[in-house]
């Protein structure tokens, strides 16, 4: 399993650089499936956010980068489906694009349909920005919750071991400061890393390190 | 509600000029939200046919890419996990639903789960329906049609009298004639349009129209 775990998507050339050396092949030789359903947890915004970030109209560069074929994996559609629609496109796929929104209404459907259990075994590079990131940390603390989870938690799919928080010292998110991140991260129980617009993590086979053209920190 | 039942979008002129009588005003000041969710239900679709239609590059069923003041995506199988208040004020408002075809039995179970089924007579939006986004307002479609499984059958919304069998002729269906139509309406109890491609079939208040530059029959 390879991931590529950004704050909001290919912002530079190091993060880009990254990205196509996990591919192993150029972009526009890669099939991509973008999963929309992030967006959702957060309507009525994430309704027009979705089809931006489908149309590559959105300001976190992804499905825009010239792949050689895109498709939709509507994760909130699988459950009602027979696995054989969906699971062989999820195994031949180079490279999944998820976007980001509410990462435990993510988490949820992932859990719903199953695509949780097959992300640690999958063959395509999970790129994501910002909750799609975050739904594969073990938790995503109280501040980040929107969505109110079945289980009510801030429990997220744990399939790495490190909780993110993501766009740190972003203009538009006055809140999102390097000190906030601190106290954020001293409340899990777990390591964590603040990352700005501009940095990624990147993790192979469970080996962890962060790419950056901006600036982050690691907690714990 | 006023309905406009098409075959594979806005083929032509006059389907366009009907459109454009039914919005009441001119594509580029209305706002949109397209319901994909029909796609994600019928193998012959899928996840990239879903993104060619989301995207407006599916030249054979032009819907999104007519030059709407706005558009969004309305993702059925999000709906149910989403408190109304996020997604209910969004479609009162909107002037006109873009629905893709696909599975019509798969889209008509999401619009009961969802509840946008019983919501429908009080909304002001025009329905655009392509396919199987036209065929789940009949009351049956037959069991020709039926692909997904649904504890209703055959059965769909029943918001019109008729059924519609569509792409009649259309040179990648060659089952999809007039005879096998007129086969498939002999098993409805109701009456049953067969629409070609550069057909569409608009209703107001219960009032029903064929507009079309290519060919049809009404079916007893």
């Amino acid at each position: 399993m390879k991931l590529l775990l950004t704050s909001a998507g290919i912002k530079n050339p190091s993060i880009e650089s990254a990205m196509v050396e996990l591919l192993g092949q150029p972009i526009s030789e890669c099939g991509a499936l973008c999963i929309p359903t992030a967006s959702y947890g957060h309507a009525p915004r994430g309704i027009h956010g979705s089809y931006r970030f489908l149309t590559g109209g959105a300001t976190t560069p992804m499905v825009e980068l010239g792949w050689g074929s895109l498709g939709v994996l509507e994760v909130s559609a699988l459950a009602t489906l027979d696995q054989e629609l969906w699971v062989p496109a999820v195994q031949e796929a180079d490279v999944l694009l998820v976007n980001g929104g509410d990462s435990l209404y993510l988490a949820h459907h992932m859990r719903e349909s199953g695509l949780a259990d097959l992300v640690p075994s999958l063959s395509p590079v999970w790129v994501s920005l910002s909750a799609g990131s975050m739904v594969l940390t073990p938790r995503i603390g109280e501040d980040f919750k929107v969505w109110n989870p079945p289980d009510g938690g801030d429990r997220a799919l744990g399939i790495v071991d490190f909780s993110i928080f993501p766009h740190v010292d972003h203009p538009d998110l006055p809140e999102n400061t390097m000190a906030a991140a601190e106290q954020w991260a001293a409340g899990l129980g777990n390591p964590a890393y603040a990352i700005d617009d501009d940095t990624a993590i990147r993790v192979v086979d469970g080996t962890v390190d962060v790419v950056s053209e901006g600036h982050w920190q690691q907690f714990g | 509600m006023k309905l406009l039942l098409t075959s594979a979008g806005i083929k032509n002129d006059s389907i366009r000029d009907a459109l454009i009588g039914l919005l009441g005003k001119p594509i580029s000041e209305c706002d949109a939200l397209c319901i994909p969710t029909a796609l994600y239900g019928h193998p012959y679709a899928g996840p990239r046919q879903a993104w060619r239609c989301i995207s407006g590059t599916e030249t054979g069923t032009p819907t999104v890419e007519l030059g709407w003041k706005s558009v969004g995506v309305l993702e059925l199988t999000a709906l149910p996990s989403l408190d109304e208040e996020r997604w209910l004020p969004l479609v009162r408002e909107t002037d006109v639903l873009l629905v893709e075809g696909g599975d019509a039995a798969y889209l008509s179970h999401w619009m009961r789960v969802s509840g946008l089924a019983d919501l429908l007579p009080s909304l002001n939006a025009v329905w655009v329906g392509v396919s199987a986004g036209s065929m789940v307002m009949a009351p049956r479609i037959g069991d020709d049609f039926v692909n997904w499984q649904s504890p209703a059958g055959d059965a769909t919304l029943g918001v019109v009298d008729f059924s519609i069998f569509p792409h009649l002729d259309n040179p990648d269906l060659p089952r999809n004639t007039l005879a096998q139509a007129e086969r498939w309406a002999a098993d409805l109890p109701g009456p049953a349009y067969a629409i070609d491609d550069e057909t569409a079939i608009s209703v107001v208040d219960g009032a029903v129209d064929v507009v079309s530059e290519g060919n049809w029959r009404k079916l007893q």
